[in-house]
């Protein structure tokens, strides 16, 4: 890309002097109508999305929160939370990274993290801009000629509103849960995607996300539609540790395969998880749903090792005949964290099948709970589902615990479920160590060993660091 | 319904039993009656109660009919109850080891060593024993001392529409041994609701068996509980056959150091029949063992809830629990909800669960068929070898030849 491009798209963004004019509309705290009025107005909506929100405030209002997880945290206060506040401005970002936290920096270092993605994350208000910009425009050229839609959801609800309305809420209904609810109303912005017929997408939306990543605030919104026969693998989230000061994150994330088309959804979640004593952290209630149509595959993989409590079930709606669904996942809870994790599999089409494979860690005081539901219903002929649910402990003051939830309905279909709960083998550890490793070396890998099934899922590059996440969220476990 | 309106104490009762019924009544208060939003009755309506449920003011309705509960060869004592009244006629003097108090005519010190245990082994969450304990009038308590060879057998039947309010305590003495068979039978269509709470001291071994064998037309909801003192054994069977609504909650609390625990039942469901299983292992203390093992056939339009936790405490050091649960469904329309829980807070222990749904193998099938067996046939066989294999490990062979003949007679009524 040429410079001055580069020079005319930073240009453009400084003559729209967003930064004074987003400043100055931060919203108080508190929600109401005029709230999603406001919020739904600064986007610039239509009214059909205005009154959807609207709806789905209203329905919220009406509804209570969930307590049925293993997860204990003080009440949430809605109405002391600001449901509309812009991005930091530059003045208050570090000016570089001699500012930031070097307790932040060490773990960037430790996951091997190039220097610009460093400052990127760190928000660094520098020249990082320069190079996510020219990279993403490249992308950005590439994916077009492909015909793959992919923009924040506030833009495609203007350049795309058909596939938007048609869509958005199609999978995660308005009144699915308090959570999703809230989302519905007050969604701050998110990603769209959409891949055409017959269209492999020419990359990885990882690559591309991960350097282009906006802070989309806490109630982000996600919408991937793979047409017919199409495909597309996308990531969310990084390695690197994120400091948010938004406490509650409800996120709702929606997928549509239809038919013989593939989705491979893979995050990496590392928000804060709050110090050692608990204090802090993020809270993250996540709604992630697919609907995979005739031949369709959705496979969701997962590595959990931030927020103080996560409460996330990604999930297959097995519609169509023939189709697919998967779940890998890998949640590890350390010092205070609670994680309350697992899938559901709904087989309603005939010879639907379906893979769970969870491994949940704790160490410290953490608590783990794998929670999942795997429904055949009476239609699902043939179908099949394996799960197998694994879980290491390090430590006397940790919990691990396992909740399924299996309904069969119909004869044909097989389920087949299995847990097991064990320590690190003290031989496992007995050998490492007499081979020269150190305590938590060999902690390190052998906990990386047990998650390998996982891990292998991963895209290459975020399998390598997601192994060396584990070992960063470790350190401290071993004594 | 509500719990607190149910709770209501029989007119005239002993004053410890009294203070036993206020106390059941008072972890009532407040607590909401069941439906689907309670995570314990999820997946099991109680819409088959209704207020009659609740009426015991009939009288015995019946005789009881021994044939209906006779075992062949089995050498029991046998204490015999038909619609709650215990019936001497029917009953065996109890065996040398072994005294039998009636909770009714409990003298002084009986009564202090029953207050003392009896609603401690029962965890207090389980709102339904705390209701049989509000209406408690009548209840037996059995203690063993030594080694008991003989069996002893408690029949429960019911022959009419009289609400039952069954309370079994049993004591096992330091190092006494011995077997119990609790067996409900009976056409009736009354409401039971049937507590017992084994409570074994350090070094005993208690095999105890529940058949629920009663006609389709009863509502049963019920539960053993045990608790396992130090190094204490504990086996179970059970056998369940479905009804309007039938729950049986089973808890193990291993309380003492090296108890160890074998459980394993079976249940058997056709017709719209329903039978729900709550199982529990709890692990308090260090070096306990569990295992459990249930398996259940669901024909026709049947629906079976089984729900098998294992829960591991935070000094439970050196625990290996293990749970098992096999579901065949037979027909196009039955349906089974499984649940096995790991509930862990040690570090140091081995735990695992299985679950499966499905139909028996196709290769199986295929396999006796080719060695000339009829499709019906094979596959009879392949249901029986499913349940049979669990009998293998009942301690009395005339039991286990019951329980086949039973399970024999159950495919042979079409149950598949």
């Amino acid at each position: 890309m040429m410079s001055e491009q580069i020079d005319e798209l930073i240009k453009q963004d400084y003559e729209a002097g967003f930064v004074t004019d987003i400043e100055s509309e931060t919203l108080p705290p508190g929600l109401n109508e005029e709230v999603i009025r406001f919020i739904s107005k600064r986007k610039d909506e239509p009214d059909w999305l205005l009154e959807w929100r609207l709806n789905a405030y209203r329905q919220w209002l009406t509804m209570t929160e969930p307590d049925w997880a293993h997860v204990t945290y003080p009440e949430i206060d809605f109405g002391a939370i600001s449901y509309y506040s812009a991005p930091k401005s530059l003045e208050d970002k570090p000016k570089s990274l001699e500012e930031v936290d070097p307790e932040l920096l060490a773990t960037y270092e430790k996951l091997g993290i190039p220097l610009h993605e460093q400052e990127m994350l760190a928000g660094v208000a520098v020249d990082a801009v320069f190079d996510s910009v020219s990279v993403a425009t490249t992308f950005r050229e590439k994916l077009k000629e492909a015909g793959v839609i992919f923009c924040p959801i506030s833009e495609a609800v203007k350049t795309h509103p058909d596939l938007v309305r048609k869509h958005l809420g199609s999978v995660v209904p308005v009144s699915d849960n308090y959570y999703s609810a809230l989302n519905c109303a007050v969604f701050s912005d998110g990603s769209f995607v959409y891949i055409p017929k017959g269209v492999r997408c020419p990359m990885e939306l990882s690559t591309y996300f991960r350097i282009n990543e906006a802070k989309t605030g806490q109630f982000e919104r996600t919408l991937i539609v793979a047409d017919e026969g199409s495909e597309v693998s996308y990531l969310e989230g990084c390695t690197a540790p994120m400091r948010d000061e938004n406490q509650l994150h409800a996120a709702v994330v929606e997928l549509v395969a239809q038919d013989d088309a593939r989705i491979k959804y893979s995050t990496v979640q590392n928000w804060y998880p709050g110090d050692q004593e608990g204090r802090g952290g993020i809270y993250n209630f996540v709604t992630k749903r697919g609907v995979a149509h005739t031949n369709a595959r959705i496979s969701w993989t997962q590595v959990e090792t931030g927020s103080a409590i996560t409460m996330k079930y990604p999930s297959c709606v097995l519609k169509g005949d023939n189709s697919v669904g998967e779940f890998y996942s890998v949640a590890l809870s350390n010092n205070h964290q609670q994680a309350d994790t697992g899938t559901k599999m709904i087989h309603i089409g005939r010879n639907t099948r379906s893979t769970i494979v969870s491994k949940g860690i704790s160490a410290g005081h953490g608590s783990n709970t794998y929670r999942g539901l795997v429904r055949m219903n009476p239609g699902a002929e043939n179908a099949r589902n394996y799960t197998q649910c694994d879980s290491l402990l390090i430590g006397d003051q940790c919990g691990a615990h396992t909740f399924p939830y299996i309904e069969g309905k119909n004869p044909k279909a097989i389920i087949e479920h299995e847990a097991t709960t064990s320590r690190v083998s003290e031989d496992q550890l007995f050998l490492c160590q007499q081979r020269g490793l150190d305590a938590e070396k060999a902690v390190a890998m052998i906990v990386n060993g047990f998650c390998k099934e996982v891990f292998r899922e991963l895209p290459m590059e975020f399998a390598v660091e997601a192994g060396k996440l584990l070992e960063v969220s470790l350190e401290g476990a071993v004594g | 319904m509500d719990f607190e309106q149910l709770a209501v104490a029989p007119v005239e009762s002993p004053a410890w039993l009294r203070d036993f019924q206020t106390a059941s009544r008072s972890a009532l208060v407040g607590v909401p009656w069941p439906d689907r939003k309670t995570e314990a009755w999820q997946n099991t309506s109680l819409r088959a109660l209704t207020a009659d449920s609740f009426d015991t003011s009939s009288g015995v309705d019946g005789s009881g009919d021994p044939n209906e509960y006779l075992i062949e060869d089995l050498n029991s004592t046998d204490l015999v109850f038909v619609d709650g009244t215990y019936l001497q006629d029917l009953s065996d003097p109890v065996p040398s080891g072994v005294s039998l108090v009636h909770l009714s005519d409990a003298n002084e010190a009986e009564a202090g060593m029953i207050r003392s245990r009896i609603g401690t082994v029962v965890p207090p969450t389980h709102h339904f024993a705390q209701l049989n304990g509000s209406r408690l009038d009548d209840g037996i308590l059995l203690r063993f001392r030594g080694a008991v060879s003989q069996p002893v057998r408690i029949v429960w039947q019911s022959t009419g529409t009289r609400s039952l309010n069954h309370r079994l305590l049993v004591l096992m003495e330091e190092g006494s041994q011995a077997t119990l068979i609790e067996h409900f039978c009976g056409a009736g269509e009354a409401f039971t609701n049937s507590v017992s709470e084994l409570d074994l001291a350090n070094n005993s071994h208690l095999y105890h068996c529940r058949l629920h064998l009663e006609k389709e037309t009863g509502i049963h909801i019920g539960g053993a509980h045990a608790r396992l003192g130090s190094h204490a054994s504990f086996g179970g069977f059970h056998l369940g056959t479905g009804g309007p609504l039938k729950r049986v909650d089973v808890t193990i609390d291993h309380a003492g150091a090296g108890a160890t625990s074998l459980l394993s039942g079976a249940y058997l469901l056709r017709a719209s029949q329903r039978i729900d299983y709550h199982v529990c292992a709890e692990h308090s203390a260090p070096q306990c063992d569990s295992q459990s093992t249930f398996r259940g056939i669901i024909a026709d339009k049947a629906r079976a809830v089984f729900n098998g936790r294992i829960h591991i405490h935070r000094g439970a050091r050196k625990t290996q629990a293990t749970l098992d649960n096999k579901n065949l469904l037979t027909s196009d329309s039955a349906q089974v909800n499984t649940k096995p829980e790991l509930e862990i807070y040690n570090d140091d222990v081995s735990c695992a669960h299985g679950a499966t749904v499905s139909q028996l193998s196709g290769e199986s099938l295929h396999y006796l068929r080719s060695r000339g067996l009829g499709t019906e046939a094979a596959f009879r066989l392949l249901n029986f070898a499913f349940i049979n294999e669990l009998l293998d490990r009942a301690p009395e062979p005339a039991l286990a030849a019951f329980l086949r003949t039973k399970l024999q007679s159950w495919f042979d009524r079409g149950g598949s």
